[in-house]
């Protein structure tokens, strides 16, 4: 450095400008804590927005009470369905199909309303979607059906299907006296295609009609004695049917499928999905699920949980995004339940004395024969449970419990399942698999260039191998994918033969080993002798891999079962295997540079001591110097564990992706990084999906945090014991 | 005893021995291995190579002919396609069809403007006046076609734009129809569009048609053609001039054929201009952090948090800042700045979509600790004794940090820097969330005001790949321009990496010479 210059400009300065310089140094001082500060600014809201983003999952959901409405009395109300991005509540009065916006402070005048023929009698019809339905019949039984078509502020009846009531229920009831009220009580609903009527007369016998949407046969009718409770079932078009003495599952020919003991007669609920029921008890309740036995569809038992329940559950209905169950008891009483492991999440007595209960959008809304009740749920996500995150689920549709990360629906009563151990299974699986691919290869290269190799050429082979760190992990995952995948399924009996012949290698150089020190190969000049080593193992490993191929031709031509049992049986290509090769290699630079520190780090004098004693190499290695290294080895190993842990592209790129909670080396995984990468940007900002997300990135963050402080508590020890060793 | 002892020690001794070495050989040849197959098989995406002319008959129906391009010569092709029909009649043998592979001299590979390859043997040429022309009258042709593509433009520019706009401004003050300079405008604009009609039709008849492999023609109108190669009949020299062509049209072209031909231009200039932002949001940051933590930081607990999160920073898993960067980037700052800014355009948003700005902060986060961890390491290595003489002349400690120590450990500062841009060249996972796209319809830069488009997504390099390979229904033989990527890849980032290692050997070289 020129320090005449600085001399010279630094007395101009201080000459000129004395006070200038020291609050410009003072500013300075300032400005520089300031971004060293920034850093740490910048870490903590990485935490806090990984962390913010997934507490909303384990914080309880709320109900705000909104508003009341007193002041419309409908004759009928059919329903509340979102108008203009707001709830509304619809209902008839007067022969009018009306709309009442229900948001405290709006405008409270029904803009719009259908004239209704006032000849026929209405009734609301349900589905399993928020859109609404309205059924009419006239004094000669033609029954119509209605869905009510909302598009901004206007409406539109599009009738979607009409016949005539069949023939015992047509002459024993009498229809269409809007005004009277006749004490049938009817209950319509559409669901799969099919048209579900249920109906109780004034003088106590139940109908039940079906009839199949979009077909020209007619309606079928069956008798069901003294009906208690009657709901339609998805997909088999069975139905649930409870009287006072039975609970029966019977399908559309009336056959009963299923008989439930009458102690089950309890309150019986179908779940949203329609694909299966809840029985509350007293102190308990227990969820049957759809269950199809070899093309025999059953009901089975898949949850069970206790839970003093206050009054009888009375209504049911479902968040359309989470799939969350609410249910209102008589007494007012507000239950939320997990719709995977139907948990109860929530349990508050609100203040709504209402009989049915509906959920739109983010609003719960209670109707009552006097009023309508409007509540807000906030936190809906919090429905989400340690249980449904961690624990093995017994789920709708399936025999037994298990662990399934499923968030796409394939139909409409689907329920997304996010049970997050699938994912973490396949990371840790696809980390230790790497592992063992790369810790021993790690472990004896670091032993090679920090211990037996000569200062020069460790100074060369180290930076050589180091720099390969930097290989970009899409390219050893392209390669993965593209061309050892395909390969490893084409040629498995070559790819066999070329890992286990591998050890005869080794022993084959062990045994030439005195060959080799004699006096024309110096071992001592080991640059030689590694290109030798390299030509040999690559041009042997050629030839076995080449006879593989010609041995597995041979199998085949000549119908070997084994082999041909084998080749079918086994699929390499997206196996656990080759994630483990090509995620390996991928970590090994990195821990054999970390474990080649350990041993360089082993002070000289305990080396030398050892060797004075008459330790030869060999046991000065393992008795002295990796007894020394040892912490450092470990903490190697434990940040190539975080790093294999962390790693997306491989995995995403060689793996099908498919999360399977199996150990299977055959088996396919998928990684918690890779689903981040595949789901994120799918997924809608503030969904239970886009915060289970963000929770599986918090336990990638914590996860890697905790293996780096471990790692460094035992790099500490190391240069603790080190020093001690001086 | 002593002797068996021995033995053993040394059968022993070589055991760890071979297996330490056999280890280093493996990994050696693990990535030496890759990387040449990544060469070889890169390569041959600029290799103009053989056409082959195979043929393939059916014992029960009409045989099939068809050109194919393979750089190996037609002995081993004809084994491929014998080994593959094997396997695809192993069920049937009777039916298995035999193939014949012959190499004919003239075979024609003509590119189209849109990257497609098509192979013929020569058939004509067409022009507007003659049906029927040698190959040896193309280049005048071409000059003819360019001649009147060049006329045509002319025309559209100079006479009939003028026309158009004359007419509207008659239009926008509702002068009358049947005025005279309407009424000439119009005679005008008629005469000149029937001239660039009759230059239209003329174009179409120039045309090359080619002989296929089934014997039908393909007929290619000059002013769509792109390259005409006869591969099978290239010089030497000829050769080695379709390579660097190819080599020019890899780096400026964009990808053609859903990315199997073509170029990676825009991947580049993304890669390239992602990189730029970020450096310039974290060499400062990170500079100017390293310098408060090595000069400044008293040692006390902040310090210790700051090392803390600057360790912890560099491990975690670069998807998580993906998740962080959509999460806090596009959906909360981003989402707020079209809310203040952009309020109009809701609900398409502007900023609160994945884009080049955020992708760079991202990745600006990501490499944050690289450079400071190596920044550090530079001020580290400058002597203490350079800066107590510093102070001892008067300096302030500002000035010392700026006059004396930082020009001092600028190569570690540069390290850091290129180390850091080398991450981000390679990295593909967060970026797949924050805004790399498989393919961006424009550029991040263009004429239109305000140049830089930071909301728009980009093509990156890896993103590039590992969409190929991930989205496409590729094999390795079919790759190759995928291949190209990686080795361009894997080129950009090793090149980066040894420079890094030559600053850091001459920050090296610089400190002993000072202790000196």
């Amino acid at each position: 450095m020129n320090y005449f210059k600085i001399i010279a400009r630094m007395s101009m300065a201080s000459g000129k400008y004395p006070r200038y310089r020291f609050i410009l140094n003072n500013v300075a001082s300032k400005v520089f804590t300031f971004f060293g500060l920034l850093v740490l600014v910048t870490f903590t809201v990485l935490i806090i927005h990984l962390l913010s983003n997934s507490f909303p999952l384990f914080h309880s959901p709320k109900i705000n009470y909104i508003d009341s409405y007193q002041d419309y009395q409908f004759d009928q109300y059919i329903g509340t369905t979102v108008v203009a991005g707001k709830p509304a509540a619809m209902g008839i009065k007067n022969c009018r199909l009306l709309n009442v916006p229900l948001l405290a402070g709006d405008d409270r005048d029904t803009a719009d309303a259908i004239r209704l023929s006032c000849d026929k009698q209405w009734l609301p019809v349900k589905q399993l979607d928020t859109a609404l339905a309205i059924a009419s019949i006239d004094t000669n039984g033609l029954i119509e059906f209605y869905r009510l078509q909302v598009s901004e502020q206007t409406f539109r009846l599009q009738l979607f299907a009409s016949f005539f009531l069949p023939e015992p229920v047509k002459s024993r009831t009498s229809f269409g006296q809007h005004s009277q009220h006749d004490a049938a009580v009817w209950s319509i609903e559409v669901l799969d295609q099919h048209i579900y009527i249920a109906l109780s007369t004034e003088n106590g016998e139940s109908f039940i009609i079906q009839k199949t949407l979009h077909s020209v046969e007619a309606p079928s009718v069956k008798q069901a004695g003294q009906l208690k409770h009657f709901f339609p079932l998805a997909v088999t078009h069975y139905s649930l049917l409870q009287t006072q003495s039975t609970t029966r599952i019977v399908d559309s020919a009336n056959t009963t499928i299923q008989t439930f003991n009458p102690s089950l007669n309890k309150s019986v609920f179908r779940l949203p999905s329609a694909r299966g029921f809840i029985v509350f008890d007293e102190t308990s309740y227990t969820v049957y699920g759809l269950f199809n036995d070899a093309g025999e569809f059953k009901y089975i038992a898949i949850a069970t949980h206790q839970e003093d329940i206050n009054g009888i559950p009375a209504s049911i209905d479902f968040d359309r995004q989470t799939g969350a169950i609410f249910i209102l008891t008589d007494t007012s009483e507000l239950l939320i339940l997990n719709p995977n492991t139907f948990e109860v999440v929530y349990k508050e007595t609100i203040d709504a004395r209402g009989q049915s209960l509906q959920s739109v959008g983010d609003f719960l809304i209670m109707s009552g024969q006097d009023r309508i009740v409007q509540y807000q749920i906030s936190n809906i996500v919090g429905v989400a449970t340690w249980q449904s995150l961690f624990s093995p689920v017994h789920y709708v549709g399936y025999e037994e419990k298990g662990f399934i990360w499923q968030t796409s629906k394939v139909t409409a009563y689907d329920q997304a399942k996010y049970n997050v151990v699938p994912l973490i299974i396949g990371s840790i699986k696809a980390s230790l698999l790497a592992l063992v691919v790369a810790v021993p290869l790690a472990a004896g290269s670091a032993v090679f260039t920090a211990y037996f190799a000569s200062e020069k050429t460790r100074a060369w082979l180290k930076p050589g191998i180091e720099m390969v760190e930097a290989m970009p992990s899409v390219v050893i995952g392209f390669v993965a994918a593209i061309w050892l995948a395909p390969m490893a399924d084409k040629h498995l009996i070559a790819i066999l033969l070329s890992v286990i012949s591998l050890p005869f290698f080794m022993l084959a150089g062990v045994l030439t080993h005195g060959f080799w020190s004699s006096r024309q190969f110096n071992f001592r000049s080991p640059r030689r002798v590694l290109f030798a080593g390299i030509t040999l193992l690559l041009i042997l490993l050629f030839l076995v891999f080449n006879l593989g191929i010609y041995l597995q031709q041979v199998f085949v031509n000549s119908n070997a079962t084994w082999a041909i049992d084998l080749l079918a049986t086994t699929s390499l290509s997206k196996s656990a295997i080759v994630v483990a090769i090509a995620l390996g290699i991928a970590i090994t630079p990195s821990i054999y540079s970390l474990i080649d520190d350990a041993i360089n780090e082993v002070p000289k004098g305990a080396i030398l001591a050892s060797f004075s004693l008459g330790a030869n190499e060999v046991q000065t290695l393992f008795r002295v110097v990796l007894v020394v290294a040892l912490p450092g080895i470990l903490s190697a190993v434990m940040l190539g564990f975080g790093r294999a842990f962390g790693e997306t592209m491989i995995v995403l790129m060689v793996t099908g992706n498919t999360p399977m909670p199996s150990w299977e080396l055959l088996d396919g995984l998928r990684s918690l990084t890779s689903n981040l990468a595949i789901e994120l940007q799918e997924s809608n900002a503030g969904s239970m999906h886009f915060h289970i997300l963000f929770f599986t990135a918090s336990l990638l963050f914590f996860f890697t945090f905790c293996v780096n402080s471990l790692a460094a508590l035992l790099k500490s020890r190391l240069t603790y014991s080190a020093s001690n060793e001086h | 005893m002593q002797a068996m002892n021995t033995s053993w020690f040394n059968l022993k001794q070589s055991v760890t021995e071979v297996t330490s070495l056999l280890c280093i050989t493996l990994i050696i040849s693990a990535f030496l291995g890759l990387v040449t197959f990544i060469g070889l098989q890169g390569i041959r995406y600029f290799i103009p190579s053989n056409v082959h002319l195979v043929t393939i008959t059916y014992p029960d129906r009409d045989e099939q002919r068809y050109f194919q391009q393979e750089t190996t010569d037609k002995e081993t092709l004809l084994a491929d396609i014998n080994v593959r029909l094997v396997q695809q009649y192993s069920d049937n043998p009777a039916g298995k069809p035999t193939a014949q592979v012959t190499t004919i001299e003239n075979v024609i590979e003509a590119t189209t403007d849109r990257g497609e390859r098509l192979y013929g043997t020569f058939d004509r040429l067409t022009s507007d006046t003659e049906e029927k022309l040698p190959i040896e009258s193309l280049d005048n042709l071409l000059l003819t076609v360019n001649l009147l593509q060049s006329q045509l433009h002319d025309v559209q520019e100079n006479q009939l734009m003028p026309i158009h706009r004359a007419i509207a401004i008659l239009n926008e003050r509702k002068v009358d129809r049947d005025v005279e300079l309407y009424r000439s405008l119009k005679a005008d604009f008629a005469r000149w569009q029937a001239y660039v009609t009759e230059v239209n039709r003329r174009l179409s008849t120039f045309a090359l048609v080619m002989v296929g492999a089934d014997s039908q023609p393909i007929r290619i109108a000059l002013d769509e053609l792109d390259k005409l190669h006869f591969p099978n009949d290239l010089t030497f020299i000829d050769k080695i001039a379709v390579f660097f062509e190819r080599i020019s049209n890899f780096l400026l072209e964009p990808p053609k054929q859903a990315a199997t031909s073509g170029g990676v231009f825009p991947a580049i200039f993304g890669t390239v201009l992602m990189v730029i932002l970020m450096a310039v949001v974290v060499s400062p940051i990170g500079v100017i952090a390293a310098i408060y933590l090595y000069e400044y930081a008293p040692e006390n607990k902040t310090t210790m948090l700051i090392r803390i999160g600057v360790s912890n920073m560099a491990a975690v898993p670069s998807v998580v800042y993906g998740v962080f960067g959509l999460g806090f980037f596009v959906y909360t700052l981003g989402g707020s700045i079209d809310q203040l800014i952009y309020a109009e355009k809701l609900p398409s948003p502007t900023f609160g979509a994945p884009g080049l700005l955020w992708a760079s902060l991202t990745m600006g986060l990501l490499t944050l600790p690289v450079v400071i961890v190596a920044t550090e390491e530079g001020l580290s290595r400058v002597p203490k004794g350079q800066r107590q003489g510093s102070y001892a002349l008067g300096a302030t400690k500002l000035e010392t940090i700026f006059r004396v120590v930082l020009p001092m450990a600028s190569p570690g500062i540069l390290t850091g820097l290129i180390l850091a841009v080398a991450r981000a060249a390679g990295e593909v996972a967060p970026l797949i969330l924050v805004g790399a796209v498989k393919f961006a319809p424009s550029l991040p830069v263009d004429t239109t005001f305000p140049f830089l488009h930071l909301e728009r997504q980009f093509m990156h390099l890896g993103v590039f790949i590992y969409d190929g390979a991930f989205h496409s229904q590729i094999d390795a033989n079919s790759a190759s321009i995928m291949f190209a990527s990686c080795m361009l890849l894997i080129f950009i980032v090793f090149a980066l990496n040894i420079t890094a290692i030559v600053f850091r050997s001459k920050l090296r070289e610089r400190y002993e010479r000072s202790l000196l």
